[in-house]
């Protein structure tokens, strides 16, 4: 018999580097400096695809002809700062309940305003006219607001059947409420001084979920740094001292903030009695606000930046517990830190259980958590397929929505690298190619960026990225946000016999959230069973829209959807056509099918 | 082949190749497809590590000897340990992608080439090719089927594939033949924890880490979460502290450059979770000798005194940390 230790020299090391690889990597070459140059991209995949074919998903970028013009303003600075590297984000929201989802795109700006620079970059709003095309509204609805945008968060914060709007910005937190501007259409009003929302530092990305059960929709926000542009640190690289953008470490981290909805308009800040305060600080950039562990209660997955995530285990009565660490959801597989970007939950494995996937820097790869259950995760980026394609991405927002409408969540990605000077720094493309992934059931995805559309194959420097079915076809559309460039709407165009279903959660507005944040829905067909969770928050600094677009595969209908809504009160509804939008009420016992109208011409 | 080129060879095979080399590469300007010079020349080149050169001429004699095993052979390795050397990224994975079509074409013209077949099993797994990797270690294994390495490779494909209690059967062979087999020993603790059997998979960790070696790290954040599953609570939380405090370090290690303040300041964080509140006091104290408002250290400071009863010096801290000082 042939031991171990008999082999020769160039198998025993390729076992050590073969683990290395296949677990995970090695978490230090995040923010690592190389001299290298940069890579060059592997040759051409043969299976590049210029036409769509039935089945492979395809995407077509319409920005042009939808008439949204948002460009990201690019506030680039001499010394790198950090704040330039963050972007911004963009949010679907149905403004006017007219059934079409609007546009929300969030907009920084430079980072010292010149006195007599004129006028500043602002936040717009693109109203969506239902014929694939969009209007500029902002100024008419009041959201014209200049600043260092960041992100933003969809939901009904009153009840009142209107989605608000928060913003969130370096210093500071935005809350919108959505009003009658007394002429039959819609207006933002900034109730943020009114509602107590504060957040003095540097936000990023927030989600909403009605954490004390109260029916009221909270607030989580990220904070990520303090940077004091009066004493920014100077990074330079190699003996050519080549300025660079420093990495988190060199700012002070600080607590995240959450908000608990008093219900009538205000806020209270909570992040110290609800447990959120307890954590080490540190720079967070994704939160998904979702039931992780089946108890009906809505937890909170934060993506932290080279530190820990965290895992905020509700306890119930707006209580939480950090448990990311020793969930096994915390850290890569050998226990190395995370450049936390962008995350997303859901069921990839046919569990019942959302696991979660967060974006991560170059050279390391995103992560796939699989819930096991019982508030424990395994890693399972490589098992998962997931791994080596992101080897050679930095990752940012991210989506789980079913784009070939097979029954399996599929899983897009926003890549960009912080660093424009990133050849020079890392060795490593400033722009790079967004990716799709399909998914295959059991945790598995394939990668079909190459023939999934011209986009995937456009270097861009992505941040944001929120799925919506804009044009109500059945199918999931994504918007991308890049750093310094302009927003691109991708239609989907995948030709597909699949059926879909879409399904409108809407909360009684009392025991539950009318927005239905924390909802768990089982969808069972002739196909097969699959679980979908409405959740707060995901991605990186965007919102997506919150009907829930079901692939049905080969079946026609919905033979029973169960819902199991934020209150706990669980409803079943029997026999839903495919091809549909479907508004189900919480405690009304039939689902009503809904038929989205043109909206009017203009208001 | 002419006399010079054989003189050549002769030269090579003798381990003189930086006499052979000019009269390798003549003799190739007048037989450019001879598989003798290629080989020595290629052989030669390895040897002195002018790999982009090795490279160059393997596949030229791969392209004159398509039916040839060896070139192929060679160059995968040459690709693979290239591979290894290069940082993670599209230039380390197009490496490997390039190695495993030479494996798979090695495996195509010899395919009793059992050294062959652990190498593209490997490549598979690092590629996340986990079918390919099962159909090929499962051909090899049929051929060697007491051979203990294939025995792990088929662990580790069966792991990547869910195949867990497979992957459990064949570790427990393979542990009971090459007990002190550190890959395989964390392989088999990762199983039994997946497994929800933490109890199980701890004292194969502590073995892991006992031996030290590559295995270690990942060992030692394995043996935290296990211990947590198995309530052994306090050493959970003093292992992942260290894990951390590893991270940290290396994450942030910058050698001859200023440590800003933040880094000193999460650091004495560290210090804190490990027990260590002294250096973490006084690393403290020393930032804020620099920065008497540094408000993150003030903070900690206010978070430390908190916890341990001292409430005026908490306040104190808080209100020097500035007015949003007591909202952290």
């Amino acid at each position: 018999m042939v031991t171990p230790t008999a082999r020769g020299i160039w198998f025993r090391l390729t076992i050590v580097a073969a683990a290395l690889v296949f677990s995970g990597g090695v978490a230090a070459v995040a923010y690592c400096i190389v001299t290298a140059p940069p890579p060059s991209h592997p040759a051409a995949s043969p299976l590049q695809s210029v036409a769509p074919s039935p089945g492979v998903p395809w995407f077509v970028d319409v920005t042009a002809a939808s008439g949204i013009g948002f460009r990201h303003f690019d506030p680039a600075t001499p010394q790198h700062n950090i704040l330039e590297t963050i972007g911004s984000g963009l949010g679907w929201i149905d403004y006017d309940n007219d059934g079409w989802l609007d546009l929300f795109c969030v907009q920084d700006g430079p980072l010292r305003p010149a006195p007599d620079g004129g006028p500043l970059p602002t936040n717009k709003l693109y109203r969506n006219n239902g014929d694939g095309t969009f209007t500029d509204v902002t100024e008419a609805v009041g959201l014209a607001r200049a600043g260092f945008g960041m992100g933003c968060a969809v939901g009904d914060f009153d009840n009142d059947g209107f989605d608000d709007l928060a913003v969130t910005y370096w210093r500071g937190v935005v809350l919108y409420h959505n009003e009658p501007d007394g002429h039959g259409g819609r207006r933002f009003v900034d109730v943020t001084a009114k509602s107590g929302l504060h957040d003095p530092h540097w936000a990023t990305s927030c989600g909403w979920g009605d954490v004390d059960g109260d029916g009221f929709l909270d607030l989580y926000v990220c904070n990520y740094a303090e940077v004091d542009l009066a004493k920014y640190p100077h990074c330079e690289h190699g003996p050519k001292k080549i300025p660079f953008s420093c990495p988190p470490w060199f700012f002070p981290a600080v607590s995240h903030r959450l908000f608990r909805n008093r219900g009538d308009g205000t806020f209270d800040d909570v992040s110290k009695a609800a447990g959120i305060a307890a954590a080490s600080p540190a720079p967070g950039l994704g939160v998904v606000l979702t039931d992780l562990d089946g108890d009906g209660r809505i937890d909170i997955y934060v993506a932290n930046d080279l530190r820990p995530a965290y895992l905020f285990h509700n306890q119930g009565g707006g209580r939480f517990v950090e448990k990311a660490l020793f969930s096994g959801c915390a850290l890569g597989s050998n226990g190395e830190n995370i450049a936390g970007m962008g995350v997303g939950a859901g069921d990839v494995d046919d569990s019942g259980r959302p696991s979660l996937f967060v974006t991560n820097f170059h050279a390391v790869p995103n992560v796939l958590y699989i819930n096991a259950g019982h508030l424990l995760f395994h890693y399972w980026t490589h098992r998962s397929g997931l791994g080596a394609p992101s080897i050679d991405r930095l990752g940012f927002g991210t989506v789980f929505c079913d784009v070939d409408l097979d029954g399996r969540l599929d899983l897009a990605v926003a890549n960009g690298h912080v660093s424009r000077n990133a050849a020079e720094v890392y060795g490593a493309p400033f722009a790079q190619e967004a990716q799709l992934f399909l998914g295959q059931g059991a945790g598995r995805f394939r990668d079909v960026s190459a023939e999934a559309g011209a986009y995937f194959r456009e270097p861009r420097v992505g941040r944001g990225l929120a799925w919506a079915d804009y044009d109500n076809d059945g199918r999931p559309d994504l918007a991308f946000s890049h750093n310094g460039g302009p927003i691109a709407l991708l239609h989907n165009r995948t030709e597909t016999a699949h059926g879909w279903l879409r399904l409108e959660l809407v909360g009684d507005g009392k025991k539950s959230n009318r927005n239905a944040i924390g909802a768990r829905v089982e969808i069972e067909t002739t196909a097969g069973r699959q679980v979908r969770f409405l959740n707060g928050g995901g991605s990186y600094l965007s919102a997506s829209e919150r009907r829930l677009l079901v692939g049905l595969g080969p079946a026609r209908r919905a033979e029973r959807v169960t819902v199991r809504w934020p209150s706990g009160r669980e409803q079943t509804f029997h026999n839903l056509e495919g091809g549909r939008w479907w508004r189900l009420r919480e405690a009304e016992a039939l689902p009503e099918a809904v038929e989205p109208q043109p909206p009017p011409k203009s208001r | 082949m002419r006399r010079a080129g054989q003189e050549a060879v002769r030269l090579a095979q003798q381990g003189r190749f930086i006499d052979a080399e000019p009269k390798l590469r003549v003799a190739l300007e007048h037989d450019p497809n001879n598989i003798e010079l290629l080989r020595a020349l290629a052989l030669g080149l390895l040897d002195t590590e002018k790999l982009d050169e090795a490279d160059r001429v393997l596949t030229h004699w791969c392209a004159v000897r398509p039916e040839d095993a060896e070139p192929y052979r060679l160059r995968m390795d040459l690709r693979h340990n290239s591979a290894q050397r290069a940082k993670p990224g599209a230039e380390r994975q197009r490496l490997q992608e390039l190695a495993l079509a030479d494996g798979q074409r090695v495996l195509e013209l010899a395919s009793n080439d059992d050294s062959t077949a652990q190498k593209v099993v490997w490549l598979c797994l690092g590629i996340g090719r986990f079918d390919e990797a099962d159909q090929v270690c499962r051909r090899y294994r049929e051929r060697q089927p007491d051979d203990p390495w294939l025995d792990y490779l088929q662990a580790r494909v069966c792991h990547a594939r869910g195949a867990n209690a497979e992957a459990l059967g064949l570790l427990d062979r393979l542990l009971a033949s090459a007990p002190q087999f550190a890959p395989g020993l964390l392989l088999c603790a990762i199983l039994h924890y997946e497994a929800g059997n933490a109890d199980q998979a701890i004292p194969l960790l502590r073995r892991v880490i006992a031996e030290g070696g590559a295995s270690h790290k990942e060992a030692r954040y394995h043996l935290s979460l296990a211990l947590a599953r198995a309530g052994h609570t306090e050493e959970a939380r003093r292992v992942m502290a260290e894990v951390q405090r590893d991270n940290f370090e290396r994450d942030t290690a910058r050698p001859g450059e200023t440590e800003s303040l933040a880094v000193r300041v999460r650091r004495a964080e560290l210090l804190f979770s490990s027990g260590r509140a002294d250096e973490a006091l006084a690393s403290l104290q020393a930032v804020l000798a620099e920065d008497p408002g540094y408000a993150a250290a003030h903070r900690l400071l206010a978070t430390y005194y908190d916890e341990h009863g001292q409430s005026a010096k908490a306040a104190e801290h808080r209100r020097r940390a500035g007015p949003d000082g007591g909202k952290e």
